[in-house]
């Protein structure tokens, strides 16, 4: 088995996935700006995830046919990705009702990929979840809330930055963001890894039966070897390495645009409204 | 590793993103609901690592054990922020158009 390796350019699809998460939660950010770097995110969480599930190293030969695609991986896919959209949408800048809907539609989605993962009391306990946090809008319908104006908000934005954006701490949540996402994807990394290289018999065997073994004891001897899929090379020896420095470089990018950013806080701390005005009009 | 595999492989990332969401979503909450519901999303994440990590690792230990604790928790949490959130108001934001 050669030695695979993290392509660059999923890295910087990570980094710039960060970047843009950050510069969607910055209240101080241009609506249109932060609209389309929400969307951007998506994009790139989108890409990232084709990235790792068409595979990084095989070249493609023949193009994907979506008819070919099984209807539980596409189902799985879709609520993944439904998830993971309203959950983005769900920390941006946008009102108490459009956070709530949200988070109902990643909840209903969170149960579909349980229904689909064929665990059915976790997801009723999920739809559960969605109809108590269905119960605050409901509780509300009286105060002249509509679902037309619920799918209008989705869309208000609010521009008021809170005290430690206006400090310009908030691009700190953006390295901590890029921080987390390397610590937990490395550390899944490493795990997969760790496991792909027992089953292919390396030196690292541990005293746990390998995935063979307990696929033989489960499923009568039919053992799922297989080849090595793409996921193998996404999990590499040198894929922590490489996540790491990619955290260092956002780092110094972040640090980079907090210098950039404290000008215009401090305007923002003595409250002058002519200074503001840029940041406001819409 | 089967193609199922794969899937729950990209499903489990998937999830830790949720979870990296969730932390991301409480560090900025600027109040009590945006907290109750980022919470809400990070637990919900945890809850879909271990149930993905159970069909991956084919382990109904950690599924059953680890999902079903992280279950209750959510409903828990749920169920104990719902008076709380009726009633708070102080994110109702108007945005001039």
């Amino acid at each position: 088995m050669d030695e695979p390796f993290l392509p660059w350019w999923v890295v910087v699809l990570l980094g710039m996935w960060s970047i843009s998460l950050t510069v969607w939660q910055h209240a101080s950010i241009h609506r249109e700006v932060r609209m389309w770097a929400g969307c951007l995110s998506l994009v790139y969480l989108t890409l990232i995830f084709l990235a790792l599930g068409v595979g990084l190293r095989t070249p493609v030969t023949t193009p994907v046919q979506l008819t070919r695609i099984p209807l539980r991986s596409f189902g799985f896919g879709l609520c993944g990705l439904v998830s993971l959209t309203a959950s983005v949408w769900l920390l941006g800048r946008i009102s108490r009702t459009a956070r709530q809907l949200c988070y109902i539609v990643a909840t209903l989605a969170n149960a579909s990929v349980c229904a689909i993962l064929q665990v059915p009391v976790i997801s009723i306990g999920l739809l559960i979840v969605a109809a108590i946090a269905a119960v605050p809008l409901f509780a509300r319908r009286e105060s002249a809330l509509s679902w037309r104006t619920a799918w209008a908000d989705l869309l208000k934005f609010d521009e008021k930055p809170v005290d430690h954006e206006a400090s310009g701490k908030s691009w700190l949540t953006g390295g901590l963001t890029m921080l987390l996402v390397c610590v937990l994807l490395g550390t899944t990394a490493y795990a997969l890894r760790y496991e792909v290289m027992r089953e292919n018999g390396s030196a690292r065997k541990s005293v746990h039966p390998s995935r063979s073994q307990v696929d033989e004891v489960l499923f009568s001897g039919k053992a799922a070897a297989g080849e090595p899929s793409l996921l193998n090379y996404a999990t590499s020896t040198r894929a922590d390495i490489v996540v790491l420095m990619a955290a260092i470089v956002f780092l110094t990018l972040a640090s980079t645009g907090s210098q950039r950013a404290t000008p215009t806080m401090s305007s923002d701390q003595n409250d002058d409204p002519a200074a503001m005005e840029p940041v406001r009009r819409s | 590793m089967n193609g199922d595999d794969l899937i729950w492989g990209n499903g489990l990332i998937a999830a830790l993103v949720s979870v990296v969401l969730g932390i991301v979503g409480l560090v900025s909450a600027r109040n009590t609901t945006q907290r109750w519901l980022t919470s809400g999303l990070f637990l919900q994440g945890v809850l879909l690592t271990f149930t993905l990590a159970g069909a991956y690792f084919h382990s109904t230990a950690t599924l059953f054990v680890g999902a079903f604790a992280v279950l209750g928790l959510l409903v828990v949490h749920s169920w104990k922020g719902l008076e709380q959130h009726i009633d708070d108001s102080a994110d109702d934001v108007e945005e001039p158009a």
